[in-house]
């Protein structure tokens, strides 16, 4: 299995201030399956970049906010 | 459980316990050297119908208790996965098929030694049965590397 993206993401948090929205309600929102939001979330998937920026637009938020890179993680960076 | 899991659950399923018993039956007729085209067309034929009648319905009601379409389209995680389970499963197939190719020499000479009767007619039997026999295989892995994509996933 690859390792995972160097990419963090507070989709968690979000959807807790956002008065506990579940995955399945993400998921309708953004046009994908609850499991595909869950492995977003676990960081175990990264999604396109339309993806992201509809899962940020559902917030209200950057996609900075939702998404951060860590490239500092990275070998021979 | 996405809806496309429990199809490829279902799909692997069907076709270990169909077509396992369909492959199992050529492969005891060809032992007793006793292979008739005819009666292994009729099975094959009876073998796809019940494969169908069974999936069909399952994937229905799959649907029905998971409150999910029948059909849905897929997501970008989906068609990641199934791009990656049809590339690995065409490429198997593609190898299989060249080893079929080489095989019929082997194949041909097994005919002419033990179906004196008719060689020309078992060796296209054994052939098309081998084609089949590598196409199932590459489908039903397909289907698995798809469930596992989706347990890695999960």
């Amino acid at each position: 299995m690859p390792p995972p993206p160097p990419i963090t993401n507070t989709i968690r948090r979000l959807r807790f201030d956002h008065g506990e929205m579940t995955q399945q309600e993400l998921a309708d929102r953004i046009g994908m399956t609850r499991q595909t939001v869950a492995a977003i979330e676990q960081n175990k998937y990264s999604p396109s970049l339309e993806a992201a920026f509809r899962i940020a637009e559902v917030f209200g938020v950057e996609i900075g906010v939702v998404f951060q890179w860590k490239a500092a993680d990275q070998p021979g960076r | 459980m996405t809806m496309r899991e429990r199809v490829a659950w279902i799909s692997v399923v069907t076709s270990l316990v169909i077509f396992g018993y369909y492959f199992a039956s050529v492969w005891m007729d060809f032992s007793a050297r006793t292979l008739d085209g005819d009666a292994l067309f009729w099975r094959f034929l009876k073998c796809f119908g019940v494969a169908v009648i069974i999936m069909l319905p399952a994937s229905m009601v799959g649907a029905y208790l998971g409150g999910e379409k029948f059909d849905p389209p897929p997501d970008e995680l989906e068609r990641v996965i199934e791009a990656r389970a049809n590339r690995v499963g065409l490429a198997v197939l593609e190898v299989a098929i060249v080893g079929v190719v080489l095989l019929s020499v082997w194949i041909s000479d097994i005919a002419r030694a033990d179906f004196a009767a008719d060689p020309a007619g078992a060796t296209a039997i054994m052939l098309v049965n081998l084609l089949l026999f590598v196409t199932a295989s590459a489908a039903v892995l397909r289907e698995v590397l798809t469930i596992i994509a989706y347990r890695r996933f999960a």
